[in-house]
């Protein structure tokens, strides 16, 4: 069985202008520990179809099984603690709070959990250390890199050990050499069995992925693997 | 971390809009509370200065008085067929049915006498019944004996006179033994001496200007009263202080009009403050939910917040509110009690001592309360459109 599974996912959107028809028909699987990139053009409904992925936007029709689990069968509440569970996020510009530290910013998902403070702030420190953050872990963001609130937002996305991340363009703002360092750390993350799941219009980043996926007017185009890659190799 | 951590960090970095909600709060809660302390005070005060008034029924000599109008225009009118209340009246008091009754006399007489550069108000008073029921009364220098008296503070400031100095009155010398301090009343410019004294002086004999008693339920001792002595005019000092317990009574209810227009103002300004400070965090919300929060944690997160800000400010207005009395409190009070008689009435009013330092502790719980019942009212709305808020829509995914 794969990690997730969707089938037939149609997204019709109505808006003063009429519908706009972002999905149509997508069914696509995506097995644990694969690292995908969803590839597509502006407008194309890669964001839309990492929504509807995330459990954060219903679909119109069709399902969509992670982990076995209809995610859309679940009411909105039980649906945030499966996203708890489940699903860490770096979303677009980062979007870390701008009044907690990077460290409170990564402890946030904690903040709903069952660990006490101690842990919760053990477990940050850890993760921040990892993406290599240690040092600036009492910054602010406003007192952050791009790259920085970059690394601050995927610790706060594997903080509490979701097993799969989606990142929405998460090297769109960065320069080439910061995205490239970005990319290296996902791979590491993916190596240690992490599923990811990154959307990009950027295919020099597909030099670091094993599969991508190619949306076109909210269809899915195509699907190419790749072998290990480079980054992996060295 | 817990959800409160995030509140507290929310209100202690994002300082502007913190210090204008709180700012809000402090005004409106400190303006009502300033204002409805100020009237406890007063009423307090009130209640206070009747029950140690020692006098709580005047007896004095019944006169007639005509009003005079020209054209609409309200002169001083005239005072005649003024009857005298005789020193038997005295012993007519311990007549009454219960003269147990009765735990106070201070008989006075009230003249004017010529200085030599001026007229004085001399009163002759029994020192010792008098002091009993004006425990205010202090003396500087001691009691006078014989040809001796006590000046109020303000002709001993005015004629540059004290204690071993001498006036002369109707030609007489009069040795001052002491100054009374400071009532804030009419005492201050009056000559006090024993009554034989003051008899002697201006000639008036056998009769007294007027006789405070002090009596258990003063209504009804009053009544009694009237009937023993026909001839005097005898009134309980509740009717005396109608005037006051009317403008008290107007300022309370002044003070909870605008305590009540605060209210509305306020929270309607905490209610776009708020608004406006949940829009603006609309983003940061979408990703609380895509995070997994659900959403009580979202409510947690904004009660928490409007909470910590109506108790740090219901409870600073309400700290402000009570010491702003202090400062403002004699002026209101002169222009209220002290211009309605009583103050005139009974010596140190309640300009000085009304407006002191009280804790009011259920104003203060009220407040309290208040503060977060508005807070809460406002956040409710912002609340419920931000746990309805979806995270994809917030999140600017679709």
């Amino acid at each position: 069985m794969s990690l997730i599974e969707i089938n037939d996912v149609h997204k019709v959107y109505k808006g003063g202008e009429g519908e706009v028809h972002a999905l149509r028909g997508v069914s696509l699987k995506v097995e644990e520990g694969e690292f995908l990139a969803m590839m597509g053009p502006s407008g194309s409904g890669k964001s839309t179809l990492l929504s509807v992925m995330g459990a954060l936007n219903p679909p119109t029709s069709g399902s969509m099984l992670i982990d076995g689990i209809d995610v859309y069968a679940l009411d909105s509440e039980r649906r945030a603690d499966f996203r708890h569970e489940y699903i860490g996020f770096v979303f677009q510009q980062f979007q870390l709070v701008p009044y907690l530290t990077a460290l409170e910013n990564v402890m946030l998902p904690l903040a709903i959990s069952r660990y006490p403070d101690k842990e919760q702030r053990e477990m940050a420190k850890n993760v921040l250390e990892k993406v290599g953050l240690g040092e600036k872990c009492l910054r602010l963001p406003n007192q952050l890199s791009g790259g920085e609130q970059n690394r601050v937002a995927i610790a706060r996305a594997i903080v509490n050990q979701p097993p799969i991340v989606f990142a929405d363009e998460p090297t769109g703002s960065l320069d080439t050499q910061t995205g490239q360092d970005i990319l290296t750390l996902f791979q590491a993350l993916n190596r240690e069995g992490l599923t990811i799941i990154m959307v990009t219009h950027n295919k020099e980043n597909l030099d670091w992925v094993q599969r991508a996926v190619f949306i076109r007017d909210g269809s899915l185009e195509k699907s190419e693997s790749y072998g290990p890659r480079m980054a992996q190799e060295g | 971390m817990k959800l409160q951590n995030i509140a507290l960090s929310n209100l202690r970095r994002r300082k502007g809009r913190t210090m204008f909600l709180l700012l809000t709060f402090l005004v409106v809660v400190g303006t009502s509370v300033t204002l409805n302390a100020i009237s406890l005070g007063l009423k307090q005060d009130l209640d206070a200065k009747l029950s140690s008034l020692g006098a709580n029924i005047v007896i004095s000599a019944k006169s007639e008085h005509l009003a005079l109008s020209y054209g609409g225009l309200s002169v001083p009118g005239v005072t005649y067929d003024v009857q005298k209340l005789s020193a038997s009246a005295l012993d007519k008091l311990k007549q009454v049915s219960r003269p147990e009754d009765i735990t106070a006399i201070a008989p006075a007489v009230i003249g004017a006498a010529s200085g030599d550069k001026r007229k004085y108000v001399l009163a002759g008073v029994d020192f010792p019944a008098e002091l009993k029921m004006k425990t205010w009364w202090k003396v500087d220098g001691s009691l006078p004996q014989g040809d001796e008296a006590v000046i109020g503070s303000g002709l001993a400031v005015r004629d540059k006179i004290g204690p071993g100095d001498s006036l002369r009155l109707n030609g007489k010398s009069v040795k001052i033994s002491g100054v009374l301090e400071q009532t804030g009343g009419s005492e201050d410019m009056v000559v006090f001496s024993p009554i034989e004294l003051v008899r002697r002086l201006t000639g008036l004999k056998d009769s007294f200007t007027l006789i405070e008693v002090n009596a258990k339920d003063p209504e009804n001792m009053a009544a009694e009263l009237a009937k023993l002595l026909p001839g005097a005019k005898v009134t309980p000092v509740t009717q005396l202080v109608e005037g006051a317990t009317e403008s008290v009574n107007r300022f309370t209810r002044f003070a909870l009009m605008v305590s009540i227009l605060l209210a509305v103002v306020g929270t309607m300004v905490v209610v776009v403050t708020l608004s406006g400070n949940v829009n603006d965090r609309t983003r940061e919300l979408g990703i609380f939910r895509a995070i997994g929060f659900r959403q009580r944690h979202i409510l947690s997160i904004l009660f928490t917040e409007v909470l910590l800000i109506s108790v740090t400010g219901g409870l600073g207005g309400y700290l402000l509110g009570i010491t702003a009395p202090v400062v403002f409190g004699p002026l209101l009070a002169q222009s209220t009690v002290v211009q309605s008689g009583l103050a005139a009435a009974q010596g140190r009013a309640a300009a000085g001592q009304a407006m002191g330092f009280a804790w009011y502790p259920w104003l203060g719980l009220g407040s309290v309360l208040t503060a977060c019942i508005v807070g809460l009212l406002a956040i409710t709305y912002p609340a419920w459109r931000a746990v309805k808020l979806d995270p994809a829509e917030a999140l600017r995914f679709i």
